[in-house]
């Protein structure tokens, strides 16, 4: 399992070193191409899952794990994703800097994918950067993290509008100013 | 190829790659489109490998199984991602042998994206494969608490398999409508 994730770990760098070089003028053959790179990456996780659901040493942590990753790629694809839509939109609009930034998007993507297959989360990402720790006094800058897209957030979000929502007068509570403080 | 060989190959590459991109922008184009092919062969290979013993574990699925259907259905994703993945390298390594042999930059980078996308749909075709022969392993030798989550697997991986599929399509006609003008 390991062997794999390593070999496309390797070709993804090079995916990714390709990008930075490439300067990108907005080719939407490459970046369709950059997304398909994506979307295989999906199904390589789902091989080390699969994998990890037969692990007979320990099957529970293997799967986990596994998890973790494959959640991890498919949030990265759907960024993926988003960043294509967009710059295919720009480019229907003629918006060549709109079109750059989503291609930009998109390898940042690729890069975090990439990351991620190899057991590098963009959270942990920043505070594996090499340099004198002892000279730090604060957290370095995650630049890959949005914590508000984060699945934690999303849910703490949720549950609150969901509180919300049901003591609303449009849920099955009274709502707030119909609920009696104190019942009599 | 041993696959740790094949590793310190992929990473070698990599940094053959990094060190010399900026003077020879065409040459690591074509690395990067010969890496792509490489590990596609390689996935392949292992599907290939998983294929082989798959055969072996169906002859221990008892013919009244309740999962049977099931495993023939898989067989079926397998066989069909199996036929898409061969195919896709075959068109991979074309690409990559005429990345060499013409004389346009533009021409060979246009090349090098085609064996790239082709590596792409091959390695997610031979990954489905893989994950089909997973599951007739965890039938085969009965783990049974194996099945749900490999079920889900092959789902994703055959959605993820079609979009690669659908991108690659894309780059094809948008590279067939540049030359078409």
């Amino acid at each position: 399992m390991k062997a794999i994730q390593l070999k496309y770990v390797a070709v993804i760098g090079l995916l990714v070193l390709g990008l930075a070089n490439h300067s990108f003028a907005v080719d939407a053959a490459e970046a369709a191409g950059v997304m398909a790179d994506l979307e295989s990456l999906v199904a390589q996780a789902k091989v080390i899952l699969s994998d990890a659901a037969l692990d007979d040493v320990d099957a529970v942590a293997a799967v986990a794990k596994a998890n973790e990753i494959s959640a991890g790629i498919d949030a990265a694809v759907a960024a993926g994703r988003d960043a294509l839509s967009a710059m295919e939109q720009a480019i229907a609009n003629g918006d060549a800097e709109g079109a750059e930034s989503a291609e930009d998007d998109l390898a940042v993507a690729l890069r975090q994918a990439s990351g991620i297959l190899s057991g590098i989360f963009p959270a942990t990402a920043a505070t594996t950067d090499s340099g004198d720790d002892s000279e730090k006094d604060y957290d370095s800058p995650n630049i890959y993290d949005n914590p508000w897209e984060s699945q934690g957030l999303r849910d703490y979000y949720q549950s609150l509008f969901g509180a919300f929502e049901s003591a609303s007068s449009n849920g099955q509570g009274k709502g707030f100013g119909d609920q009696d403080a104190t019942p009599e | 190829m041993n696959k740790y060989r094949f590793v310190g190959l992929m990473v070698a590459l990599l940094v053959f790659s990094g060190s010399v991109r900026n003077g020879f922008a065409q040459s690591s184009i074509t690395d990067e489109a010969l890496a792509s092919v490489a590990t596609a062969e390689s996935v392949v290979a292992d599907a290939k490998a998983s294929i082989k013993r798959g055969k072996e574990l169906v002859s221990l699925i008892p013919e009244d199984s309740p999962l049977l259907s099931e495993v023939r259905q898989m067989l079926k994703e397998v066989s069909m991602n199996w036929k898409l993945a061969v195919e896709s390298l075959e068109g991979a390594n074309l690409s990559a042998a005429k990345i060499a042999s013409t004389s346009s930059e533009e021409l060979a980078g246009d090349y090098a994206l085609l064996a790239k996308v082709n590596s792409a749909v091959a390695t997610s075709g031979a990954n489905v494969v893989q994950i089909g022969m997973a599951y007739v392993e965890a039938v085969a030798l009965n783990k049974p608490e194996s099945l749900d989550i490999i079920r889900g697997a092959m789902q994703d991986a055959l959605a993820a398999s079609a979009q690669v599929k659908f991108n690659c399509d894309k780059v094809k006609n948008l590279i067939s409508e540049k030359y078409a003008n």
